[in-house]
């Protein structure tokens, strides 16, 4: 079992559009798995049923092999998940929101500061931690929710567009602290649009459309030899004629 | 397009945005909507006759006198005095700050008509409040005076002008606020503490009263003129409708579109500068790492509760009101501000039913504690950030114990904090005086347990104004019905039945508390879960 396992996920909104239609997939450990797909194809209801914040009609699903539906305050623990606009508390500090993060994931005082401190150096946000949320950029809230993903070191790192609002250096940060991750043992699932960052970052890729994988596997196994974008439209124009 | 285009454009754009408090939510059944739309309407028409049996019980009491043109001036000045308070806080959020301003502001439209949409909206706001006393007041008037179709067109030409003059008053007050406390950097903090002084002076203002309580008692033209020496305006609308007076009339007409035109064309001038004041925040040092202080759990989820409230002026005042007021209150009676309250020693000594005085006084204090409405709210004021809690490892029994955890505190505080205030300044009964405490932490416990439920069964987290959940929502209106209905009505038992209706009502709201609370912790967790994120 990988550090994800989906296993015939279905998920049917109350309008009977059918998001999710029996997807199956495994993110194992030391993967960065690149999830991508046209708009609409479920991929962010598929992130959600992963983060436990959606509910989901059948399947199931494990990380680091603790059932979501069995075990999800387990299951969340070991997860970190950034949204692709991070709406955070606009009336709480920074730093503030970090002590938070930290005490709900039982960060170890002895080394919150210290990873606080190394993250928040890393992303050039350590002057403005003292600073109400409400007041930062989109970029700079970006930076801290990232900031808040990477603090409690989790197995498994769930990113919707991470990159977007993030200037290049910290782009640039934010790629090497998933690199570190996953030399450590941990996954990401890390869902886009911009297939060039994805060919150039990602393990594995999974793509989605109309609810169902239609191609899975190593990024040299689905590219073969042609980019990403090339065989992504090929796929998806294929599917959509299917 | 020409300015007044524009402006009805701009309102009919943004006129059902804000009001639609009660847009259809997802999922909700037409006859969900239905039962919901005749509940309020059923409420509605409960206020309304209460009111109208109070304008029928100073007619009664004037018309032998000659003295019923008190009844227009008392609704116009009341309704007046309601809209300015409840406006105040509107200000940052309705006419600054509000969510599409850099969408609107960037439209080839005058600034001075996007502050008269603005304040036309909050202008809508309080009409709808002021015709629910207004019309009453005008159609008793009328009865009773035998008056003719003059004064009824007058009166309803005056009572849509009615409003004018305090939006404008509670915009500038609230603007000046807002200023204020824009230059602290925990301007939520600022607001909250800089309105509610204001609040608070007013009502030691208008509470300090042995003028006012002998002035009512008098009745007639003294409580005329007082009322039309504090607020000319409902001086100028009394002579206008009841005396058919036409200079006054105009007076009347000219103040209220005058002054509120001089304001759109003021504010409009200084719009820009003064939203962005209001919206930016001022360049802080460099911020070091200073050791953090590490909690349980339960703790943390807590003092995000706590952050929450705090960080809104609506929220907070909305939500904490009912509990401060209380403890206002009772400081008031305790340095003896409040004359008319201390009629209330008298029952406390009185022989017939020794409890009456006090079980009026603690079901309203009650009443004030019950009006915490925290719990009803803090599951939809979420909001966008829904999927922090949610996506957080920690169990959803956990973030609801939290939330009523919050309400619980607020209103326990208002509710002791009032309630030893009170016991200082009665005569001690050792039946009745622990009932200060012990009503209104009822209460409390009640509006927490049945807030909770119901804003677990209509929570909303879709909303573009804070208004929308605080102010509008089934869980808060719910929660005010039955808070009113129940303790509100049971001091009107008490005075004709007697004081063992506050013991009744007690036991009945504790029951009624802990079948919410059992709910809560049983099915409440699996509707909590269902919510997406």
């Amino acid at each position: 079992m990988g550090m994800l396992d989906i296993q015939h996920l279905t998920k049917i909104y109350r309008s009977g559009t059918k998001a999710v239609d029996d997807l199956s997939l495994t993110v194992d450990a030391g993967d960065i798995f690149a999830f991508i797909g046209p708009n609409g194809a479920g991929k962010t209801t598929t992130i959600k049923s992963v983060v436990g914040i959606m509910e989901f009609n059948s399947g199931e699903i494990y990380i680091d092999g603790r059932s979501i539906l069995q075990d999800p305050v387990g299951c969340k623990q070991v997860t970190a998940y950034i949204p692709d606009n991070p709406d955070l508390y606009d009336g709480m500090k920074g730093i503030e929101f970090l002590n938070f993060i930290c005490d709900v994931f039982s960060v170890p005082s002895s080394s919150r500061e210290k990873r606080i401190s190394r993250y928040a150096d890393a992303l050039g946000l350590a002057d403005n931690l003292g600073s109400l949320i409400g007041s930062y950029s989109h970029g700079m809230k970006q930076k801290l929710a990232v900031i808040s993903a990477l603090v409690h070191e989790p197995k498994l790192m769930i990113l919707d567009e991470p990159f977007v609002g993030l200037d290049p250096r910290a782009s640039f940060t934010l790629k090497e602290f998933m690199h570190e991750l996953t030399s450590q043992g941990s996954a990401i699932f890390y869902s886009t649009h911009v297939l060039e960052v994805a060919e150039k970052l990602c393990d594995k890729v999974a793509i989605i459309q109309g609810g169902r994988i239609i191609a899975s596997g190593t990024m040299e196994e689905v590219r073969g030899n042609q980019s990403l974008e090339h065989v992504f439209l090929e796929l998806t124009e294929d599917a959509e004629d299917a | 397009m020409t300015a007044w285009q524009h402006y009805w454009l701009l309102l009919k754009t943004q006129l059902p945005s804000v009001l639609r408090g009660r847009q259809k939510e997802s999922g909700e059944t037409k006859r969900s909507q239905v039962g919901y739309n005749l509940i309020i309407a059923v409420a509605m028409l409960v206020v309304l006759g209460t009111v109208t049996i109070a304008y029928i019980g100073m007619a009664e009491a004037l018309q032998p006198i000659g003295q019923l043109s008190v009844i227009p001036t008392i609704a116009m000045a009341g309704g007046s005095l309601f809209c300015l308070f409840t406006t105040i806080y509107k200000t940052n959020g309705l006419l600054f700050g509000f969510q599409d301003y850099d969408l609107v502001m960037s439209l080839p439209v005058r600034s001075s008509i996007v502050v008269a949409v603005r304040l036309t909206i909050l202008y809508v706001y309080n009409l709808l409040f002021l015709l629910a006393v207004m019309v009453p007041a005008g159609v008793v008037y009328g009865i009773y005076a035998g008056a003719g179709f003059w004064f009824y067109l007058v009166f309803a030409v005056e009572t849509l002008l009615t409003p004018l003059v305090p939006v404008v008053i509670a915009t500038f007050l609230g603007t000046l606020i807002a200023m204020a406390a824009s230059r602290f950097q925990r301007r939520g903090i600022a607001g909250i503490i800089l309105t509610l002084l204001f609040m608070v002076a007013w009502m030691m203002f208008v509470y300090n009263t042995d003028s006012v309580i002998e002035q009512f008692a008098r009745y007639g033209p003294q409580l005329n003129a007082w009322v039309a020496s504090a607020y000319p305006p409902a001086g100028w609308f009394a002579e206008g409708c009841c005396n058919l007076n036409m200079g006054a009339f105009a007076l009347f007409a000219a103040l209220s579109i005058g002054l509120f035109a001089a304001f759109c064309w003021l504010v409009g001038r200084y719009y820009r500068a003064v939203n962005s004041m209001l919206t930016s925040f001022s360049a802080q040092k460099k911020y070091s790492l200073k050791p953090l202080r590490s909690a349980g759990v339960r703790k943390a989820l807590l003092y995000k509760e706590f952050k929450r409230l705090t960080a809104s002026t609506n929220y907070f005042l909305n939500a904490a009101i009912g509990p401060i007021m209380g403890i206002v209150i009772g400081a008031l009676i305790c340095f003896g501000m409040a004359g008319s309250f201390a009629d209330l020693a008298d029952m406390a000594a009185a022989d017939m039913d020794p409890g009456m005085g006090y079980a009026m006084v603690a079901l309203f204090m009650g009443f004030m504690t019950g009006m915490s409405e925290c719990a009803a709210v803090s599951i939809s004021i979420e909001g966008r950030q829904l999927w922090i809690i949610k996506s957080a490892p920690v169990s959803t029994q956990d973030i609801l114990r939290a939330k009523r955890q919050l309400n619980l505190i607020l209103s326990g505080i208002g509710a002791v904090g009032a309630g030893l205030l009170l016991m200082f300044n009665l005569p001690f009964s050792i039946l009745y005086s622990p009932a200060l405490i012990l009503t209104p932490l009822i209460c409390g416990v009640f509006a927490t347990m049945w807030g909770q439920k119901l804003n677990l069964r209509f929570a909303r987290f879709d909303w573009t104004s804070e208004m929308q959940i605080v102010k509008r929502s089934k869980p808060v209106t719910f929660l005010m019905l039955t808070t009113m209905a129940l303790v509100l009505g049971s001091i009107l038992l008490c005075a004709v039945i007697g004081s063992w209706v506050m013991f009744a009502v007690d036991g009945l709201l504790l029951i009624w508390s802990w079948i919410a609370h059992h709910w809560i912790v049983t099915k409440g967790t699996a509707v909590f879960d269902a919510y997406s994120a």
